[in-house]
């Protein structure tokens, strides 16, 4: 989701960059014991790859398309921080390089969709073991996207509470959880299953053309 | 049948890839383009295939005009993409279905066509594929994914074929192979390559895009071949120092097999 | 240097100018962003307003939508949101063309080298995917179904994500090759 600058109070996206430093420096650290030399090469080819994953169409009912997350596959194939790193180059990248999405909102999508959102899926894929690979793959895409909207939906949702003028009127997002929450989560609900279906049919092309390679 | 006026197209806001190009294309015509790497060949199939609008001029199939709103145009669309199809010269982009069978039946299942059935074993027979049908096309060579592409799209049995450097992915006797296709489909062509010899085998006349971005030739191959300033213009020959024992002179030379 | 302390006074202004809420000060700061950016200012304003469209037009309709129906519209909320959004988006274009973003960010050679090698391979994945939807237009005689547009969609992020891997390794391999781990 690209949040403009603007919409976000400081009193949110200042405690947000604190904490986003704090798992990116982890992380990053997490990234370098696990591939060592191959750190550098393998976080800038998945930054492109999460990019791109970004752009791959998901056809809803109706004819409109919306664009998917890919957290899950990253999550679930190169693991938490992997995934939680590159998502957050991604959103520097956007909103540095390509002008999309905010410098302010970006430690919170980076929280969100990066963290969270590659948590979840990468959780609810293990708890899910056992039971068919299609269905946990398709719950650990749907999660991640609706928990990290959720989060999205919440970070919105607080601005009118904790920023707002003498007489009461916001000075950011004007709109309070009851109407960020519904508004966000009904759309991602369905948005959620297309990219669960992505999530089963990228993984299944991939673990096919690797058994093929091992064969 | 194909008609371009005055066409001019820019990357990037500034860079320019290919410069006030004209010329028609007659059907049953089998024509080569020739140019370096850069020269902006691929961009200038993407443009008849109706991929890439150009910045400036006209391009027509069939005396209609192509432009964004024109391939809207439901029916023009349909017509237009079964007519003129686009071999692209890494068979990886076009390649999505899970069999070699539902890869080149793709086409005319959309077309809702009789036969399809037959139609498919008949190309793959003709492209040597029978035997691949029920394979996932990715666990092919690139070569043998190059002929699934092809496969699928003449399936289609289109009027125009466009071909992006369909030799470089295969080895020698597989190019031979295919100039010999070539020669006896009965469909007009426009194929793209920087390898000189096989302009030659390829058609009889021959387009040649220079570094500039410009069409700098336009006719009978052998008379090209003689040109050998033009050659050079378009980078296609060069020349270097050689030693043969102790002598040492400079010829002409095309590296034809890079 | 320089381009390090442009980026540390845009990140500070961007800061600052959350805390402003006088739309007196944002018209101000939106003059002085006029001022440097000068012969540019068009290109600026229109990327800017391009950029922030939706997603204001959206707010501010539903905003209007919303307040007046419960009685508590102010005027000034929708010129402080709007002006503020758009000062802060004009202000990243006029920073954004004017510095080198890899030398503000690159802290480090290796979060330098890691920017700039991400920017690249970015371009590279995004060619190749523009090549793949191309490929997928030229072949879509009808409109495609659900199934084949999931289909494509599948087949060509397994094919990038395959293609990475591959990139992965023959990058570093590069990397070693050319000595970039041996201090």
């Amino acid at each position: 989701m690209h949040i403009p600058d603007g919409f976000i109070a400081p009193k949110m996206y200042i405690p947000a960059y604190a904490a986003a430093a704090g798992f990116w420096a982890y992380g990053i650290k997490r990234v370098k014991e696990k591939l060592d030399e191959e750190a550098i090469p393998y976080l800038a080819v998945l930054t492109a790859l999460a990019f791109v994953l970004m752009m791959v169409a998901i056809p809803l009912p109706g004819g409109t398309t919306v664009h998917a997350a890919g957290i899950a596959l990253l999550a679930i194939l190169f693991g938490v921080w992997t995934s939680f790193i590159s998502i957050s180059m991604v959103l520097l990248l956007q909103s540095v390089m390509f002008g999309e999405g905010g410098i302010t909102s970006l430690p919170i999508n980076a929280l969100a969709m990066g963290l969270i959102g590659s948590a979840v899926a990468y959780y609810v894929f293990r708890a899910l073991q056992g039971i068919p690979k299609k269905i946990a793959l398709f719950a650990a895409g749907w999660f991640s996207i609706n928990v990290a909207a959720f989060i999205a939906a919440l970070a919105l949702g607080a601005q009118p509470a904790i920023a707002h003028s003498t007489d009461g009127s916001p000075l950011f997002f004007p709109f309070g959880f009851h109407i960020t929450l519904p508004a966000v989560m009904v759309p991602h609900m369905l948005i959620g299953i297309g990219e669960g279906v992505l999530t089963v049919l990228v993984y299944q092309f991939v673990a096919k053309q690797k058994q093929k390679g091992e064969a | 049948m194909i008609k371009v006026e005055e066409l001019s197209h820019i990357y990037n806001g500034s860079e320019h890839v290919l410069r006030d190009l004209s010329f028609e294309i007659h059907r049953g015509e089998k024509v080569v383009l020739l140019g370096a790497n850069g020269s902006g060949k691929t961009t200038l199939l993407k443009i008849l295939n109706g991929l890439v609008f150009p910045i400036k001029g006209r391009c027509y199939y069939q005396h209609q005009r192509i432009t964004k709103s024109s391939l809207k145009e439901k029916a023009f669309n349909r017509k237009f993409r079964k007519e003129v199809v686009l071999l692209f010269q890494n068979p990886e982009a076009m390649i999505f279905n899970p069999t070699v069978y539902d890869e080149i039946a793709f086409g005319p299942r959309q077309l809702g066509a009789n036969g399809i059935d037959k139609t498919v074993r008949h190309w793959a027979e003709t492209l040597g594929l029978s035997r691949y049908l029920d394979r996932p096309p990715f666990e092919l060579s690139s070569g043998e994914k190059q002929k699934v592409c092809l496969a699928s799209l003449l399936t289609l049995e289109p009027e125009v074929l466009l071909m992006d450097e369909p030799t470089s992915k295969l080895d020698p006797r597989s190019t031979g192979w295919l100039v010999d296709f070539l020669q006896d489909l009965e469909v007009t062509t426009l194929v793209t390559t920087h390898n000189l010899t096989l302009a030659s085998e390829l058609g009889e006349r021959t387009m040649v895009l220079s570094e500039n971005h410009e069409l700098i030739y336009d006719g009978e191959i052998d008379a090209l071949l003689e040109d050998r300033e033009k050659l050079m213009e378009a980078n296609l020959l060069h020349t270097h120092r050689h030693k043969h024992g102790e002598l040492e002179h400079g010829h002409f030379h095309t590296h034809d097999w890079e | 240097m320089r381009d390090k302390i442009i980026f540390i006074l845009y990140f500070g202004s961007v800061v600052s100018i959350t805390y402003i809420h006088n739309i007196g000060f944002l018209l101000a700061g939106l003059g002085v962003v006029a001022l440097i950016s000068q012969k540019s200012l068009p290109r600026i304003a229109k990327k800017a307003a391009i950029a922030i469209a939706f997603f204001n037009f959206i707010v501010t309709i539903s905003y209007c939508t919303l307040s007046v129906i419960k009685g508590n519209f102010s005027i000034h909320y929708i010129a402080l949101i709007n002006l503020r959004v758009f000062l802060l988006t004009s202000l990243t274009f006029l920073v954004a063309g004017r510095i080198n973003p890899f030398k503000a960010l690159g802290l480090s050679r290796s979060i330098l080298y890691l920017l700039t090698l991400a920017y690249s391979q970015v371009l590279t994945m995004q060619r190749l995917f523009d090549e793949f939807r191309q490929a997928r237009r030229s072949r879509s005689i009808a409109r495609l179904s659900m199934r084949d547009m999931y289909r494509h969609g599948a087949s060509t992020g397994a094919f990038l994500l395959r293609k990475s891997i591959n990139d992965a390794t023959e990058i570093s391999q590069a990397m070693r090759s050319r000595g970039f781990f041996n201090d």
